[in-house]
């Protein structure tokens, strides 16, 4: 009894350990089986090429940073090996210390390349940091005199040799298991950060890095650290590597290794741990095979980058993976019956039911002021001189013709602008000038006009990356799967389907792994409230969210969103064009005409208010 | 002191000279981005393959080094031949890289400009090698015009050449960017591609031509740098193509003028540097600039700051 | 109005992906009339332009220029064929000069003696723009740039003007001006279809009107007779008023 519950809350299946036990054997068995030294090597190059492709892949492949200075951090390793543990300066550390030594320092070094990746997106974070390795590799090459540091291009050799508490690593076979021990954690803490809140973070921010802010992602802290990571595997690697080669020349990291490993995590498939192990193997492994063809190497690698970019960028493995739970599509329930997908009801009971949502007895007192609030664009005024209040428990329809400010309005309560003028208070405190994850953090969270979701992300991610702001996992404790992160994955996993089951069953079953983007339009929509609900939000601001809705599905919305007030408690904003809806769920309205308020009040007597009639239908022409 | 104000002349014609080409490779980029947003990645190997055109035309009409025709009409030759074949190639790879890209997320379309990139290098090795190639000029200019002194300043008359000639192609871009019809409506285009297609102008073609026009122009660039310095080889595109993109980055991204005095700033510092620091930390001049740049003013000298509409 | 109307929607329906955004449209116009299509936010108003315009395709229906089929023909052909636009807040070209925009407004044409007379009929009809034919569009006033925006439709002698929103992001007293010139023009002889939120603008210059509510017409009539309807507050404001 105590047996299987024990196996069933470690999730553990036959098939997992099955896996493990052959790749455990694998591991053994591999360096003994290669014919010899000379494959020795490339089985144990190709365990580095793992380590490093999969290190590229934390900052390219998860995070979405096209970082082109990676292979330096792969040379700052292995130098540092280098000058610590050799005659070259007289320094001899033991591998044990040199080896966190040297991780450490990279990364110290990937912080701060990633500082400039701060301000700079896409093509030209490409640049500069191509620029670095062109520097990083100009140093390597010219720093011999008057003081040899690096020893140009002839490089360094001749290192001390390495021991493990003792047991000494000198043959290709030693060195064999000892780089794949150090790639098997690779590969583990990489699936352990895939399913943690800091890798969907990072694929938050790959996929729509203002909605990843907005929804509570520090994402200049996350980024921070998608370069420190990828730089800690890469020095590691490099320290194995400088050992293992008994050398180091700065021919070995140049532009060509870099391409190298891009393409191996390409072909793998961003982001993809499995095909990214697999397209490492592969590329290191092929070439042997080819080496008639050796001239053409760096040409197939052109090639394999423009064809796979053009015909498949999701690499060639896609979304296959060992570690990927099946997924599930059942036409059949238990009846026998085949149904359509879209009328395959779980019975609702079944579903969990979700009890949380702020608790508050209806009362007075303002949670969100907007005072006197302005916001200039150049020379356009978006918003003028605008003040309100939120109460508790109460929805306020923001409602006007086109460009009267709404979304704008929007936008400076969560943080995207800070006002011209004004201030902004919630629950007393002032958020003026708040950076969006910190009002998520506070309690306000918001969906968006023309739906930010992240789109290669499963339903479920999606509403669990609502919860970074609620959880604090960090590195450490995430790789060593401490006691900590289980529990705060288990919860919130429980929390995401709560929320989702709200929607009844289209959000849930076999739908919770579907990508975002095969969502259909509503159902899109409802993905959205849910993430921002997920971040346990007090105040949730919707930007329209019933627009492209037929008829009976902006009636379910509707009453979901009066739901949302009367049995949950939240307190809401709603931008609206559908008036019908306005009136049905508003207890106060706000009218805005070219950024100023015309009128406030309820429904009724705002719509037949002449000036906001005037606002829609025009003025009477003179 | 009287040592650097005796080399500033020779360091400002030198300057002015390296400038002129930068700006060539520059407008390539710029032009490129200011139509697609994009940054042409291939746009240095397209310089290298220039440079080797003039090469091969010259190493053609050539024997045992020695020019078979008119060497005016050779130093032509070179340079239409070298705008024609990368003019062309600039066609053929947003054709077949970048068009169908158009609507995939930008990390794809740099992968795909990055692969092209090492295709094109590496073509280039395989079919020749990494040799270098010389050009001989020496046989191509008669002595005694070869080098000439005006006061204390000593000029060479392939120095001469490339600066004229780089900035008379320069010259002809702009009367073609700010006279002719096709000029206005790839102006047109960068600033607001969706009312120009309103205008009825084809979006598509003109970004064929913002193609074949900036890469022609980079071509030039790579054949006057083997005339400079006689010599090519199939790695000479990466550096200048970060040269070429800091030009243009410096002078604002997307805007042409701004492209051609970058090059030229970047043409001046560059050789001003050297006479206080050793040559071969010439290059880091450049890469400095572009970080600094980048990181404090990434919208160039004359480009505008523009916010991110949400 | 006899003969083939310029322009002629029959039972366009158009939609987004599964979503549809227009239902069962028809919508005629004649030969020198100014015709306004209105309706709120999310009306589907803009859905049409960019039907007519072939930037969307119909799932059913057609649209007809002149009698002749246009939907489904790329963009830059239906405009060779005599269509023009003012888009949505006028986006003419910043850095080009008034007369560069005018010339990018008569891009299609070939007759180059002929470019140059019209152009120079077009600053006569606009006097402001004259004097500033030389400077770059983004130093112009609102006023300016309205003026601008029109001329570079109206250079390319259009079978028809289209307006895309033309009181959108004006302020009040610039709206009076626009709807003014598009009065103005629409003396001249050109035929205008104006697509418009501010229902009593539109209404004060136009010959008839459509108004359009989550994709479907729900009101065709004379301009006269719909600004004495009441279902036109309805239709805007919806069922609560």
């Amino acid at each position: 009894m105590m047996g299987s519950s024990f196996i069933k809350t470690r999730h553990l299946k036959t098939r997992h350990i099955a896996l493990f036990t052959a790749i455990g054997t694998a591991l053994v068995v591999a360096p003994l089986l290669m014919p010899d030294n000379y494959w020795l090597r490339i089985y144990g190059m190709t365990g580095l090429y793992v380590m490093l492709a999969l290190g590229l892949n934390v900052v390219a492949g998860f995070t979405g940073l096209l970082d082109l200075a990676y292979v330096a951090f792969f040379g700052i390793g292995a130098y540092l090996f280098a000058f610590l543990s050799s005659n070259h300066f007289g320094i001899h550390l033991p591998f044990l210390l040199v080896l966190p030594i040297s991780a450490l320092i990279t990364m110290g070094c990937g912080f701060a390349l990633g500082a400039s990746s701060i301000r700079l997106r896409g093509d030209y974070l490409a640049i500069v940091t191509l620029a670095f390795s062109q520097i990083f590799k100009l140093l390597l090459l010219n720093l011999n005199q008057p003081i040899n540091i690096t020893g140009g291009v002839n490089g360094i050799y001749n290192f001390d040799p390495i021991d493990i508490f003792g047991l000494k690593i000198m043959s290709p076979q030693a060195y064999s298991y000892l780089i794949w021990c150090f790639a098997m954690l690779v590969i583990v803490g990489s699936f352990r950060f895939k399913r943690s809140r800091i890798g969907r973070g990072w694929e938050a921010i790959r996929e729509d890095e203002l909605a990843a802010e907005v929804i509570g992602v520090h994402t200049t802290w996350m980024k921070l650290m998608a370069f420190a990571g990828g730089a800690f595997v890469a020095g590691a690697s490099g320290t194995l590597f400088a050992s293992f080669q008994d050398s180091v020349f700065p021919n070995n990291f140049d532009f060509a290794q870099l391409v190298v490993i891009y393409c191996m995590v390409i072909l793998g498939g961003l982001g993809n741990i499995t095909g990214v192990v697999m397209g490492a193997i592969l590329l290191s492994i092929l070439p042997e095979f080819l080496r008639e063809y050796g001239a053409y190497r760096m040409i197939s690698y052109g090639l394999i980058l423009i064809l796979l970019m053009a015909f498949r960028p999701q690499g060639i493995l896609g979304e296959v993976g060992f570690f990927t739970k099946p997924k599930k599509r059942p036409e059949k329930d238990e009846t026998g019956i085949l149904r359509a997908s879209t009328d395959l009801y779980y019975p609702e009971a079944d579903l969990p039911t979700w009890t949380e949502g702020p608790r508050y007895t209806r009362g007075d007192h303002p949670v969100l002021e907007v005072k006197n609030v302005t916001m200039n664009f150049g020379g356009l005024r978006a918003v003028n001189d605008l003040s309100f209040s939120l109460h508790e428990r109460e929805i306020l329809s923001i409602i006007g013709p086109n460009g009267s400010g709404k979304t704008t309005l929007f936008n400076l309560i969560s943080g995207i602008y800070a006002p011209s003028t004004g201030h902004i208070f919630f629950k007393g405190k002032e958020i003026t000038g708040f950076k969006p994850h910190r009002i998520a953090k506070a309690g306000i969270a918001r969906t968006f006009q023309n739906l930010r979701l992240f789109n290669n992300m499963s339903v479920l991610d999606n509403v669990k990356v609502g919860q970074f702001c609620r959880t604090k996992s960090g590195p450490l404790s995430i790789h060593l799967g401490s006691a900590l992160h289980k529990k705060e994955e288990r919860e919130t996993e429980r929390v995401a389907k709560e929320i989702l089951g709200l929607f009844g069953t289209r959000l849930a079953g076999y739908r919770y792994d579907q990508k975002a983007m095969f969502l259909s339009f509503a159902n899109r929509r409802r993905l959205e409230i849910a993430r921002a609900m997920s971040t346990h939000a007090e105040v949730l601001m919707l930007d329209e969210p019933s627009a492209g809705m037929n008829p009976q599905e902006t009636i379910e919305m509707t009453d979901f969103i009066k739901k949302l007030r009367d049995r949950y408690g939240y307190t809401i904003l709603v931008i609206e064009h559908k008036l019908g809806v306005v009136k049905t769920i508003s207890n106060r309205v706000i009218v805005l005409d070219y950024g100023s308020k015309i009128a406030e009040g309820s429904y009724d007597q705002v719509a037949n208010h002449k000036p906001v009639i005037e606002a829609y239908l025009g003025r009477e022409r003179n | 002191m009287e040592i650097y104000l005796q080399q500033l002349p020779q360091q400002l014609v030198n300057g002015l000279t390296i400038g002129g080409v930068y700006a060539l490779i520059a407008i390539g980029y710029t032009m490129v981005y200011g139509i697609l947003s994009m940054l042409n990645f291939a746009h240095g190997e397209i310089y290298m393959i220039g440079g080797f055109t003039g090469w091969w035309v010259l190493h053609l009409l050539s024997r045992q080094n020695v020019p078979i025709v008119n060497a005016a009409l050779l130093i032509s030759l070179m340079l239409i031949l070298s705008m024609v074949v990368t003019g062309i190639l600039g066609m053929g790879i947003e054709r077949f890289a970048y068009r169908p890209l158009r609507k995939s997320p930008r990390m794809n379309l740099l992968l795909s400009a990055l692969g092209v990139s090492i295709l094109l290098q590496n073509l280039v090795l395989n079919y020749q090698g990494a040799k270098v190639r010389f050009f001989h000029v020496t046989s191509l200019i008669p002595e005694s015009i070869r080098v000439f002194q005006v006061g204390n300043v000593v000029f060479s008359f392939t120095r001469i050449l490339v600066l004229m000639v780089a900035f008379m192609l320069m010259v002809l871009l702009t009367v073609l960017v700010k006279r002719t019809k096709i000029g206005k409506a790839m102006r047109a285009t960068a600033q607001d591609p969706e009312a120009a297609m309103f205008m009825g102008i084809d979006v598509d073609r003109i970004v064929v031509f913002v193609f074949l026009i900036g890469s022609a122009l980079g071509g030039a660039a790579g054949t006057l740098v083997g005339l400079l310095f006689t010599q090519v080889d199939y790695y000479v595109g990466f550096q200048a193509g970060l040269k070429g993109f800091t030009a243009a980055v410096l002078g604002g991204i997307g805007n042409i003028f701004g492209a051609m005095m970058g090059g030229i700033l970047l043409g001046l510092v560059e050789s001003l540097a050297t006479t206080f620091f050793p040559a071969t930390y010439k290059d880091v001049v450049a890469f400095i600039i572009l970080i600094i740049v980048l990181i404090f003013r990434p919208w160039g000298l004359m480009g505008e700051k523009i916010p991110e509409k949400v | 109005m006899e003969g083939v109307p310029i322009l002629e929607l029959e039972n366009v329906d158009t939609y987004y992906g599964s979503v549809q955004a227009l239902d069962d449209i028809n919508i005629r116009i004649d030969q020198g009339e100014l015709v306004c299509l209105l309706g709120g936010n999310a009306s589907g108003k803009s859905t049409v332009l960019k039907t007519i315009l072939g930037v969307c395709r119909p799932k059913r229906g057609t649209v007809k220029l002149e009698g002749q089929r246009i939907d489904g023909i790329p963009t830059k052909d239906i405009i060779s064929r005599g269509v023009a636009i003012v888009p949505e807040n006028r986006r003419i070209f910043p850095r080009l000069t008034v007369l560069e925009n005018l010339e990018m407004g008569a891009y299609l044409r070939t007759d180059k003696d002929q470019i140059k007379k019209d152009i120079d009929e077009m600053l006569r009809l606009f006097p402001r723009l004259t004097e500033r034919r030389h400077q770059s569009g983004i130093t112009l006033s609102g006023g300016e740039q309205q003026m601008l925006a029109m001329a570079r439709a109206l250079v390319s002698n259009p079978k028809i003007l289209l307006m895309d929103e033309p009181s959108m992001g004006l302020s009040p007293a610039l709206v009076d001006q626009q709807f003014e010139l598009i009065q103005k023009v629409h003396q001249q002889g050109t035929t205008v279809f104006v697509v418009e939120q501010n229902a009593q603008m539109a209404l004060s210059i136009a010959d008839r009107a459509y108004v359009l509510q989550t994709g479907s017409i729900v009101l065709a009539d004379t301009a006269r007779n719909l600004l004495k309807n009441d279902m036109m507050q309805k239709a805007y404001l919806g069922e609560g008023t």
